[in-house]
């Protein structure tokens, strides 16, 4: 972003325009510019938080296409509706907030239904039977027991497969976590917890049973 | 050990970035966003004024106009153009002057009476030139004359001469 060029500028041909970094920008600073209508500025959010905003998306969907169009359309609707914004909470818990909401309204909705019962249906998703011979490193390590452990995540309930996706996506932390799920730190704790207990009692009932 | 394989398998699972031009799009899309909303709020502008506009255009050309238009009067028995106010002299004869009376009390009664005639009495009197009708005649008021009576003859209000006393103060002690 250029120091804008005003009228003292212009007037004086010594004075140097000034070059601002955006880099250095707080989001708050570019809030303000956004809503002047500076789409550089905003830009420069969505280029921020646009991996925040698409992995929120991605846990609650599991689609890459469903969660990249959700994120499109928090972002757009955060640029609507920027004025609201009071600056209580961070943009990014903000932005998150609106990402959640409405990637959840699409989970809801009838037709992403049908389309994951699709994919749940598909070969690949397909449990897969359990391999012999392997020590409990080798196990591990092999692409059989993770697609297991995949498919348990995938089987757990939403409530305790968001907390654990958000968790370990590495983007949020708890505080942000229960902002998006409007819960409690200690509960979105106890859910993520609850959601690898569930999994190990799931991966020992199917027989793996040294692993852990 | 478990637990970090499980979290390491949530992690993958998140694990992807939005395409390299979503940015971009993204700032298309609200740069469009911004275009459409301009020309919004101009197009709101623009209705919005469209009726002080109006209103204004309106007045001005009645104001403009209202001297220049001649009205012509339409058909009916009020507004017909062959029908003209009567000369003066037709429409009432002369008052006799009043007489003087000495009855006080009789002049006022006689007055009132009038007055409320002259009150009841039609203003005007309208002549037609159509030929076939009778140039229309009201039947001249009868007035009493109005008398008042002369007034008495002052009488002088005589004063006596005022008469002062003397007055004795005495010393102070």
């Amino acid at each position: 972003v250029r120091g804008n060029p005003g009228s003292a500028a212009a007037g004086h041909p010594t004075v140097a325009t000034i070059e601002v970094s955006i880099g250095c920008v707080s989001d708050a600073d570019l809030v303000v510019r956004a809503r002047e209508g500076d789409t550089e500025a905003f830009g420069e959010l969505v280029t921020r938080h646009q991996t925040a905003v698409f992995r929120a998306a991605l846990a609650a969907l599991g689609s890459t296409a469903d969660a990249e169009d959700v994120t499109q359309e928090a972002f757009i609707s955060a640029y609507t509706r920027l004025s609201s914004f009071r600056g209580n909470a961070s943009f990014k818990t903000w932005l998150l907030t609106i990402a959640w909401n409405r990637a959840i309204n699409r989970r809801r909705s009838l037709r992403w239904r049908w389309t994951r019962t699709v994919n749940i249906d598909t070969p690949d998703m397909e449990l897969e039977p359990m391999s012999g011979g392997l020590n409990p490193e080798q196990l591990a390590s092999s692409d059989q027991f993770r697609r297991a452990v995949r498919r348990e995540i995938l089987a757990l309930s939403p409530k305790l497969r968001d907390a654990l996706l958000l968790a370990q996506s590495g983007e949020y932390g708890y505080d942000e976590i229960g902002a998006m799920l409007n819960k409690a730190v200690g509960t979105i704790k106890w859910r993520v917890s609850q959601a690898r207990r569930l999994v190990k009692a799931r991966l020992r009932a199917l027989g793996y049973t040294h692993v852990g | 050990m478990l637990d970090d394989l499980i979290d390491g398998v949530a992690r993958q699972m998140t694990a992807s970035q939005p395409s390299v031009a979503f940015t971009r799009r993204v700032v298309a899309r609200v740069a469009q966003l911004e275009s459409k909303g301009h020309r919004r709020r101009w197009g709101r502008l623009v209705w919005l004024l469209a009726a002080p506009a109006t209103v204004f255009i309106v007045v001005m050309a009645v104001l403009v106009f209202r001297d220049r238009v001649v009205w012509q009067p339409s058909a009916g028995p009020r507004s017909n153009p062959t029908r003209r106010t009567a000369p003066a002299e037709q429409m009432a004869p002369e008052a006799p002057v009043a007489e003087a009376t000495s009855d006080t009390s009789k002049v006022h009664a006689h007055a009132r009476a009038s007055d409320v005639n002259a009150r009841s009495t039609p203003p005007t009197m309208v002549a037609t030139s159509d030929p076939d009708l009778a140039p229309l005649v009201t039947a001249p008021l009868e007035i009493v004359p109005l008398g008042v009576a002369p007034l008495p003859r002052a009488v002088p209000i005589e004063v006596d001469a005022l008469s002062i006393g003397h007055i004795d103060i005495a010393a102070m002690p």
